[in-house]
């Protein structure tokens, strides 16, 4: 096991540090806070950037962290979309279930150390500058956590399928379909604007079990995939 | 008694949509021996490797090694517990150093010997804090070996062992993998276009040809039977091609025949001297003639 | 001890180094008692198989020419009448240059005597095996 653990940081750290330079866009919005004087102003601007964070910030870092442990890039070359190392990684003494599952959960993880840090960032960030009524609230962040595994879940499956560029694509493209949905103001369940706000109401709690059956059966037909598949 | 085989391939057949890859292949390549599996590009060399890797199924027939079959998960498992495989595309992770990479490969391997992966990093003169992305294809390959070498392995299957490399580095691996089996009895397939080097340090011999082993046999033992006849007539050469040709392809110059006869030589020779042969020249062949004659259309 | 071999000349291996042990016992470079290199040392200096080594060293035991002695290695046999060998090959020098010298007069080249000799050889050699297989 350790040895992937070490192979996982190694992928991830780059990875990680690309998402905080990600989130740097959120805090340098925030910066900005200081520079607008009328109040009306500010909190549109502080909507702004929640919406911007949980919208677009979140399911980007999720995708960016994502990954299967079998290393793609887009080559032309003998297998579409494989790296030319997978031939050395897979004459290792591992099963495929292994690298998989030591890969997604290093990603998991810095994906919720860093939704967890944020947050508490931009809740120290709304004391500092004194907006009424604007930012997330603590009690959003099990939601925000969910809903970012969600979208971990997604994109890991569809790397396993898809070579980088298109898995990336897919992603987007599913992910931005779900945020113009709910920047919209779509109704119900599929809104997940509104979900991470906890502005659901009594859908919830069966969202959130669904959120979480959901990522698990992502992570599952990623393992039944990267099992199947011929390297 | 004579231990079992290494590896063991029975009647293996693989295609890839409507290219066939393997069409019955039978090998068998003893343990402790230094087998050398040569072919054409697209012959099924690395097909073959990868079977017995696990890293893609067979289509028909068998293959196992240490008598553990190729195809489910827990089984392919264990024999890549026992064996180093040196890949065909020498890429590593891109992200990682040498360092790193010797750190990974060792955390699979409790018999690792650093001793060793030590001694021909220095050999090699590689530089543990060099990305992998930074290094030139002879270098790679090189790392290769290093990994490969120092895992204490049972088995290695090597493909292009010596890509890239120059003289000097080609001459250092030659004898890390000579004296790897000479002190531990590891098996070791040499997938290699270079043949010269497999003739040198080889003792066994796989020729894969279109999807099928033409070969699979002790390379001293073929040496010794399949040699290049030079026949010279008094008269036309031609009323002696229909008894001989079942010896052998022939080629006719004029008075001369020429052919290369894997058996029954010294029966050849009565015979082309019973025809009226003027004169009978006989030579060893190389593994490239011998190669070549058997794979030329 | 030298040992030079030639992968490519198409002769395996193993009966050139038989060949060259026994050459080197012939003109006294080795010695009865003598240790020859072990296996693993041997295949490490001249980059060769071990098992192709130990082949070799099995089949000059077989010979005589050779003991193996368990842990301790491989030696030139003691029991070998060098001095035999040795006279042999003092009896067979001046017969070959004379032949040569002859052949050489002749107006053949040093290719053609060659071929000439091993022809002669092969002969021989082909109704030695018709004689044993009768």
């Amino acid at each position: 096991m350790n040895p992937l653990w070490l192979k996982s940081w190694c992928e991830c750290r780059y990875r990680y540090l690309l998402v905080w330079l990600l989130s740097g866009v959120v805090l340098f919005d925030l910066a900005l806070f200081s520079l607008v004087k009328r109040t009306a102003d500010r909190a549109d601007l502080g909507e702004w950037v929640v919406l911007f964070y949980l919208g677009a910030v979140v399911p980007i870092a999720a995708l960016v962290l994502a990954g299967s442990g079998v290393n793609t890039q887009t080559s032309w070359g003998m297998a579409p979309g494989l790296h030319p190392s997978t031939g050395f990684l897979l004459s290792m003494p591992v099963r495929r279930s292994a690298l998989l599952w030591t890969r997604a959960s290093m990603g998991a993880a810095l994906l919720l150390s860093w939704v967890v840090a944020t947050h508490l960032i931009l809740i120290q960030a709304d004391s500092a500058l004194g907006v009424p009524g604007w930012s997330l609230p603590l009690s959003t962040l099990p939601a925000v956590a969910v809903l970012a595994l969600l979208y971990f879940g997604v994109a890991t499956w569809l790397t396993v399928l898809f070579d980088e560029l298109w898995s990336s694509i897919i992603a987007l493209t599913m992910f931005g379909m779900a945020a113009g949905y709910s920047l919209a103001g779509g109704p119900g369940w599929a809104n997940v604007i509104t979900y991470m706000r906890l502005e659901n109401g009594y859908r919830q709690v069966p969202q959130t079990v669904f959120c979480l059956a959901l990522t698990a059966g992502f992570l599952g037909l990623a393992q039944y995939s990267i099992r199947k598949k011929e390297y | 008694m004579t231990p079992a085989p290494a590896i063991e391939i029975q009647g293996l057949a693989r295609s890839f949509g409507k290219v066939e890859a393997l069409r019955g292949l039978d090998l068998r390549v003893p343990q402790g021996s230094l087998a050398g599996l040569v072919g054409l590009n697209g012959a099924g060399k690395t097909t073959t490797l990868r079977i017995l890797l696990g890293q893609i199924r067979p289509g028909a027939g068998e293959a196992s090694v240490f008598g553990l079959p190729c195809a489910p998960e827990p089984s392919s498992v264990e024999i890549r517990r026992r064996t180093a495989a040196l890949p065909e595309q020498k890429a590593l992770f891109p992200y990682m150093t040498v360092a790193e990479v010797l750190r990974f490969t060792r955390g699979f391997y409790p018999g690792w010997r650093d001793d060793r992966a030590q001694r021909l990093l220095t050999d090699f003169e590689l530089d543990p804090k060099r990305k992998t992305c930074t290094l030139s294809k002879g270098q790679l390959t090189k790392l290769h070996l290093v990994l490969c070498l120092s895992r204490g392995a049972e088995l290695m299957l090597l493909d292009e062992p010596t890509d890239g490399l120059d003289p000097v580095a080609t001459e250092i691996a030659l004898q890390a993998m000579v004296s790897l089996v000479a002190e531990t009895g590891a098996t070791i397939l040499l997938c290699s276009h270079r043949l010269n080097e497999v003739e040198q340090i080889a003792d066994h011999l796989c020729l894969i040809h279109q999807g099928r082993a033409l070969l699979d046999e002790s390379l001293d033992g073929l040496k010794a039977r399949a040699r290049r006849y030079l026949f010279v007539f008094d008269d036309a050469a031609e009323k002696a091609e229909p008894a001989l040709v079942r010896f052998g392809r022939l080629r006719r110059e004029g008075r001369a025949l020429s052919l290369v006869a894997f058996r029954d030589g010294h029966a050849l020779e009565a015979e082309a001297r019973a025809l009226g042969a003027v004169s009978v020249e006989t030579a060893p062949l190389t593994l490239r003639e011998l190669f070549l004659e058997m794979v030329k259309p | 001890m030298i040992f030079s071999l030639n992968p490519g000349s198409g002769i395996p291996i193993y009966l050139q180094l038989m060949e060259q042990i026994r050459f080197g016992v012939e003109t006294g470079a080795l010695r009865p008692g003598d240790q020859l290199p072990g296996i693993r040392r041997l295949a490490e200096m001249v980059v060769m198989n071990p098992n192709t080594v130990a082949k070799a060293y099995r089949e000059l035991e077989h010979e005589g020419l050779i003991e193996l002695r368990q842990g301790s290695g491989a030696f030139v046999s003691t029991k070998l009448d060098t001095g035999e060998l040795a006279g042999r090959m003092r009896k067979a020098k001046p017969l070959v240059k004379h032949t040569v010298e002859r052949l050489l007069a002749l107006g053949l080249n040093e290719e053609e005597v060659r071929r000439l000799v091993e022809a002669e050889l092969r002969v021989h050699a082909s109704s030695h095996h018709k004689e044993a297989s009768e």
